[in-house]
């Protein structure tokens, strides 16, 4: 059951959640900008919008999915101490 | 971030900044790539005919004919965000009553750019006809070949393509066509 979850939720670590944040807005940008450019230059409106498609498909390929790249800075938890007194206190 | 539904939610409300900023940019190009093409209008003949009303059988109301050929290249036209062209024959004319009539006659829809080199004559497909049932009276008209760009995205724009070199005036009326 959890197996799944993981597979589904695809959680990654705050590195990597800056690197997805970077990369999608970088590429976004850039990718936009050159799909005008195809376009204006080849006078093809259909370039442009089949470019952005490309676009879309390949960076949800690199950014969704939880791949290790995005895990390679896991959260290190402080050991638990005093495993009794925090039950006492509550 | 964290997960994947994060992830989607939001690249792709970023993305849909970018893709408004990629229409925008689309719609502002056409700007930048206006033609003005060049055509001809030449009446070759017109005939007011007098004919019954419709609807109104026992009412009179003269109906002009018109023989119009058309040459206009209008292939400079078709950018890379031109749908299409919607063109029309207008003719403008002050009927009897001192009121200026802008009426079409022809229109024509070109999809293509290979179908943007206007080569026609024929007469006109709309009925020709003035809200004073006569054209008699009425000033010379002139005939002006319009067109509109309906682009992929963005504005209307119109525009003008040729026009009659001088005033043609309505014959007088014939009873029989």
């Amino acid at each position: 059951m959890s197996s799944i979850q993981d597979l589904t939720e695809g959680r990654i670590d705050f590195a990597g959640q800056v690197m997805v944040d970077n990369i999608s807005r970088v590429a976004l940008i850039v990718s936009t900008f050159i799909a005008f450019c195809i376009g204006f230059g080849l006078q093809d409106i259909r370039a442009t919008f089949a470019f952005m498609a490309v676009a879309i498909v390949g960076l949800a390929a690199v950014v969704l999915p939880p791949w290790p790249m995005l895990n390679q800075n896991p959260v290190k938890w402080l050991p638990v101490k005093h495993k009794g007194s925090v039950e006492k206190k509550l | 971030m964290h997960s994947i539904l994060s992830r989607i939610n939001n690249a792709s409300a970023f993305l849909s900044s970018c893709m408004m900023a990629l229409l925008l940019a689309i719609s502002l190009s056409s700007f930048i790539l206006t033609e003005s093409p060049t055509g001809q209008v030449a009446i070759s003949s017109i005939k007011v005919v007098s004919s019954h009303a419709r609807r109104y059988s026992s009412k009179k109301q003269d109906l002009a004919f018109v023989h119009f050929n058309l040459t206009a290249d209008l292939t400079p036209l078709f950018h890379w965000n031109t749908k299409q062209l919607f063109l029309y024959l207008e003719a403008e004319y002050e009927n009897s009553k001192g009121v200026k009539n802008e009426v079409v006659i022809w229109d024509r829809i070109v999809r293509r750019k290979e179908d943007a080199n206007i080569k026609f004559a024929g007469k006109n497909s709309y009925m020709f006809r003035d809200i004073s049932t006569t054209f008699k009276n009425s000033a010379s008209a002139n005939y002006t070949l319009k067109y509109n760009i309906m682009p992929y995205v963005g504005l209307l724009t119109y525009g003008e393509a040729g026009k009659t070199t001088e005033e043609i005036a309505f014959p007088a009326t014939q009873s029989r066509l």
